[in-house]
């Protein structure tokens, strides 16, 4: 049993079963089972295989399947891609490459080896011997061997690549997708979270999204969308109006926000796909944060019209409003859980912002923040056991994380400057989040523990209230 | 003897009441002030202008009540609504830009209900009085100072026209 750099065992198939064979001999000759035993023991050994004994026998044709530990990255080399079709759009060969070992490192699975000489220097030596020369790609610390080709014409473009194991050089998996020319990023994104799926078993957030604030040239607060790594980016609201609050819908078809573009804040829906742009919640008084649920039927929200802001339910089918909070503070920020049962909120109810969680009905009101006299912003980890938030310390925020069912709280940013707004991706592996700490406030993003802060965009109107979208299908 | 124990010990529970109704009474909430009693009345579409006649008043650091000071404020306020009867305003309710955007466009629509339910207290007719918050939108000045943060903590008052 070979170990891979620190990840668990791993098998591939011929072993498992040469080994079962080898136990099922010696227990022959040793007599000491009888055959029916013997036979009994193989087929539990192969079940055992079948349902995911820490081995990668499940599934797809690359039979390793790596578990994550810790930190651990899979090393994998991408040489350069070769180029067919209109020659002036040779260079999309490079930004491909680049594209992919971006999507791969942010994806916090792989290593993209960076030494692009000695790559070229073997991916040539294996065109002139009319093969690749596995243990040479081996030698320079590569488990995974990317290769393909680009092609691109006026219309389209298209990417097909190669995954090859350097433990099992038998095996190999062909990667293809093609697309318009125009969106060409969206086609290598794909290829990236299909280079995921099939080391890895895991959905990708390469093709995601994220919505957010930023100040058009006239200084208003405009909503936009970027490609999860700041690039494409488009602005969506144009209106000589304060819109805040962006959030998608879970079919990342539609986009909520406030605006104050009919001069109150109300609460809109934008269809993505059709252009439509329609209020949904234009009372008195405040209608803002909305945060949809997982079925997309229904939101929550702050509304003041009763005289307070409290945290309402909305129906999008029916347009019914139910109230669900009755408090003597101020009830705001309210989110979803995306397990559809629980709304986590920010409430002053007990003297200064906390956060709580109550169920979708408005019982059951827990204080989840005890520490820090200002909590607000949160964010549910995808998988509902975690929520990052903002909280105030020393005049400045930073953010945190807390585990719900602990309560351990953790701080994820030490910054120099304010760290607000955090937005988990969808695979729970990121969080976006709004920083001010190199003077205006920008995009950032870091892995869920806190590691790897890193700017995402630099923009004149700088980038406010992040919200990562779903997996887009 | 039981008679005029009797008699004391109803005056004692008498004025223990008393005295717990009395502190119940004082006792305010940390935010300073309770729900007010005002509801929002939103402006939508409305023009409006500037008016010398209405001043702005401050609040203190994440406080929405109506302070001493402010009350004279508002008390001329509301004799210039008196003069001018056929006027309606908007009370604009604004923050410091400390505190996220979320809790600060909350607490500036504390801050206008605030002012709303004032004037209504000093004889002006509610519906004349429409209300907005801004949060920390649309700060007077953007420095990071406790002077700038001060004129940020307001309630600026405009007056609409049809």
């Amino acid at each position: 049993m070979r170990e891979l750099s620190g990840h668990p065992q791993s098998f591939s198939k011929n072993e498992l079963y040469s080994s079962i064979g080898i136990e099922i001999v010696r227990s022959l000759n040793n007599n000491i089972v009888s055959l029916r035993q013997s036979v009994l023991v193989a087929v539990l050994a192969v079940l055992l295989s079948c349902f995911g004994w820490q081995s990668a026998l499940a599934g797809s044709a690359f039979t390793m399947r790596l578990s994550r530990t810790g930190s651990q990255r899979v090393a994998i080399a991408i040489p350069p891609l070769a180029f067919s079709g209109e020659p002036t759009l040779r260079h999309l060969s490079q930004a491909t490459v680049d594209i992919i070992k971006n999507d791969l490192t942010e994806s916090t699975y792989f290593s993209p080896l960076d030494d692009e000489d000695i790559m070229r220097q073997l991916a040539g030596i294996d065109r002139e011997k009319g093969y690749i020369d596995f243990p040479e790609w081996s030698s320079i610390g590569a488990e995974i061997l990317l290769k393909g080709k680009v092609s691109a014409d006026r219309n389209s473009f298209s990417v097909e690549c190669e995954l090859y194991d350097l433990y099992d050089m038998n095996r190999k998996i062909v990667i293809r997708e093609t697309g318009p020319l125009n969106n060409y990023r969206q086609v290598v994104h794909r290829i990236s979270d299909k280079i995921i799926w099939e080391i890895f078993g895991e959905k990708g957030i390469s093709t995601t999204k994220i919505t957010f604030i930023s100040r058009d040239k006239l200084g208003y607060k405009q909503i936009y969308i970027s490609d999860y790594d700041g690039q494409n980016l488009r602005q969506i609201t144009r209106n000589r109006a304060i819109n805040l609050f962006p959030n998608w819908s879970p079919d990342a078809k539609k986009i909520s926000y406030t605006s104050f573009k009919m001069g109150n804040p109300d609460l809109y829906l934008l269809d993505l796909e059709t252009g439509k742009d329609r209020a949904i919640s234009a009372e008195s008084g405040i209608n803002s944060n909305a945060s949809w649920s997982p079925d997309g039927k229904s939101m929550v929200l702050s509304m003041s019209i009763s005289g307070n802001p409290e945290i309402y339910r909305l129906d999008l089918e029916n347009g019914e409003r139910r109230k669900l909070t009755q408090s003597r503070g101020i009830d705001t920020s309210p989110e979803w859980s995306p397990d559809g049962r629980r709304v986590a909120f920010t409430s002053s109810r007990s003297g200064t912002p906390q956060i709580y969680v109550m169920d979708i009905q408005g019982w059951n009101i827990k204080r989840v923040t005890y520490d820090g006299s200002y909590n607000d912003q949160a964010s549910w980890s995808p998988d509902g056991t975690k929520i990052s938030y903002s909280s105030m310390n020393n005049g400045h925020f930073d953010i945190y994380m807390i585990n719900l069912s602990t309560n351990e709280t953790r701080q994820l940013t030490k910054s120099s400057g304010n760290d607000e707004s955090p937005s988990w991706s969808p695979d729970g592996r990121r969080i976006a989040f709004s920083s001010d700490r190199n003077g205006s406030y920008q995009l950032f993003v870091m892995e869920a523990d806190g590691g790897n802060q890193h700017k995402i965009m630099s923009l004149d109107g700088g980038g406010y209230d992040p919200a990562w979208s779903p997996h887009l299908n | 003897m039981s008679k005029k124990f009797g008699l004391t010990g109803l005056v004692g529970v008498l004025a223990v009441l008393l005295l717990v109704q009395g502190c119940a009474k004082k006792t305010t909430s940390k935010t300073g002030e309770g729900v007010s009693t005002a509801v929002p009345q939103a402006g939508r579409g409305m023009k409006v202008r500037e008016e010398a006649g209405l001043k702005d008043i401050g609040f203190d650091f994440d406080q929405s009540a109506i302070r001493p000071d402010a009350k004279n404020i508002l008390k001329q306020n509301a004799e210039w609504m008196v003069k001018n009867p056929g006027a309606n305003v908007l009370v604009e309710g604004h923050c410091d830009d400390r505190g996220t955007t979320e809790y600060n466009l909350a607490l500036g629509e504390r801050r206008a209900l605030s002012v709303k339910a004032y004037l209504v207290t000093l004889g002006i007719k509610a519906d004349r009085i429409y209300t907005i918050s801004y949060g920390e939108e649309l700060p007077l000045d953007a420095a990071h100072s406790e002077e700038a943060w001060a004129k940020n903590r307001r309630a600026h008052t405009v007056v609409t026209t049809k």
